[in-house]
């Protein structure tokens, strides 16, 4: 009879056994695919912060501090010939030049964003989304997905290693039929934005707020919040497609979306967060949606 | 794992997941292969594992969890390996690639019963005793990494052990047998 300590020492000596090196045949297998195969946008999600309160406090402090430093400069430091105009607010704000000249949002994965109004290029609207500036360290980009121009985004991200949230705008013509395979609906979803809050609503492993009825510089529209809520599988997390493009969700993830329509156009706005996450990350999310202004 | 490079891979660098995939895939490759004990099942599990690890790397939540996350994407390939080639029986008992016992005769009767054993675990008892025993991840990171509860990943390595004790046993039993006639 075997103690169990001599299973364990025999099955470790055992397993200590056999390949150990990958031979590079596989590994080239491997890098030669690469080009061909696109990442799948899901869980650019918040991370959560432990000590987010702290750190929002933090901020509130700096933010605090600069805009006394901004007015005693203005006010006493500087030469007689400088304007004395009362300063700006100094909470997380647009750069003052930037809303009259909005910049062309990226369409190049992982560019980075510096604070102010960008414009979407390739987008069937006029729409411009406002970047605020925030505390180092952090970062803004745009493109934290392979959707180039059928999803463009602005993303953020704490670094050096936080996740990343980010809101999108992509081209959604469909969904998936099953959220475990690349399948769309076919026939696909019909063109109205009921049609694809409901058909985004229904997908499987999902679950949707009620959609509530919004208004956006006087366009109609809903908005809701699908949470992944099956998440074993962590291939199934497939939702809509953009063209050719199926994004996803990672496990945990939510998406606030809304969908409106443009004159005619349905366009898509989501953001996605960690709804476990602190609530100033959301509160990021929300505070994008709301910088966001269309234009037909 | 530098999670800088997991953060540059997520964002569809290449060069950094060449990287990547450099550092892993030898401990990937030696999990699937000690999981799957068949040396062609692994190289296309871990080759698959990779794969999905480049394509879902935007899904990883926490770029510091990348190895939890990568033994989770390669334990769901052996189990497609697996499933792929369930009717197949060409599994050698004894690989040619590994080398022999230096300790002679009853350690090849301990690892050919280990191996029967092991073959009549199914993929996820096999993945906890490889995790846990090969790689040395303690139970809880075992469960992150399989996704499953700590209790479960204790329960299936205690049915595990009991299976390769029970196959250890079992086939000592006879030689006693003929030993004492």
């Amino acid at each position: 009879m075997s103690t169990d300590r001599d299973v364990t020492r025999i099955v470790r000596s055992w397993l200590d056994e056999g390949v150990t090196v990958l031979p590079d045949r596989v590994l080239d297998l491997v890098l030669d695919q690469i080009p061909a195969t696109p990442q799948r946008r899901a869980g650019w999600l918040a991370r959560r912060f432990p000590i987010v309160n702290s750190n929002m406090v933090r901020f509130g402090v700096a933010a605090a501090v600069l805009a006394l430093a901004v007015v005693f400069g203005i006010n006493y430091l500087s030469g007689p010939n400088v304007g004395t105009e009362p300063s700006a607010s100094p909470s997380p704000s647009v750069e003052a030049t930037a809303a009259a000249s909005p910049k062309p949002l990226p369409t190049v994965l992982g560019t980075a964003l510096t604070s102010g109004t960008y414009v979407l290029t390739s987008f069937p609207v006029h729409l411009t989304v406002d970047v605020p500036t925030f505390e180092a360290p952090a970062e803004w980009f745009a493109g934290c997905s392979d959707g180039g121009t059928v999803e463009q985004s602005v993303c953020f991200r704490r670094l050096p290693t936080s996740g990343v949230f980010a809101v999108g705008f992509p081209l959604v013509d469909n969904v998936v039929a099953d959220p475990c395979a690349d399948d769309l609906l076919d026939p696909p979803v019909g063109p109205t934005v009921d049609d694809l809050v409901t058909a985004i609503s229904n997908l499987a492993g999902f679950g949707a707020t009620s959609p509530l009825d919004i208004t956006v510089d006087g366009f109609h529209g809903k908005q809701f919040t699908v949470t992944r809520v099956s998440p074993e599988v962590p291939e199934c997390g497939r939702t809509w497609a953009s063209g050719t493009r199926v994004n996803g969700m990672g496990s945990g993830e939510a998406n606030l979306v809304r969908i409106l329509d443009v004159d005619g156009t349905r366009i898509v706005l989501t953001g996605a967060y960690d709804p476990a996450a602190p609530e100033a990350d959301l509160a990021l999310v929300q505070q994008l949606f709301a910088s966001v202004r269309i234009e037909p | 794992m530098d999670t800088e490079l997991v953060i540059r891979a997520q964002r569809g660098d290449e060069e950094a997941f060449t990287s990547l995939a450099v550092a892993v895939g030898d401990r990937l490759h030696a999990v699937a292969h000690r999981i799957l004990r068949d040396i062609d099942l692994a190289e296309d599990a871990t080759q698959q594992a990779l794969l999905n690890v480049w394509r879902d790397l935007p899904q990883l939540r926490d770029p510091a969890r990348f190895d939890a996350w990568s033994y989770r994407l390669l334990v769901r390939a052996c189990y497609a390996e697996a499933r792929r080639t369930r009717s197949a029986s060409n599994l050698r008992l004894l690989p040619a690639d590994e080398p022999m016992g230096a300790d002679g005769t009853s350690l090849v009767i301990d690892r050919d019963q280990l191996e029967r054993g092991f073959r009549r675990l199914s993929i996820d008892h096999r993945a906890v005793v490889v995790l846990h025993h090969y790689l040395d991840l303690p139970l809880a990171e075992v469960a992150e990494a399989l996704g499953v509860p700590e209790g479960t990943v204790r329960s299936r390595l205690h049915h595990a052990m009991r299976g390769l004790r029970a196959a250890l046993d079992a086939d000592a039993r006879p030689a006693r047998r003929e030993g004492s006639q």
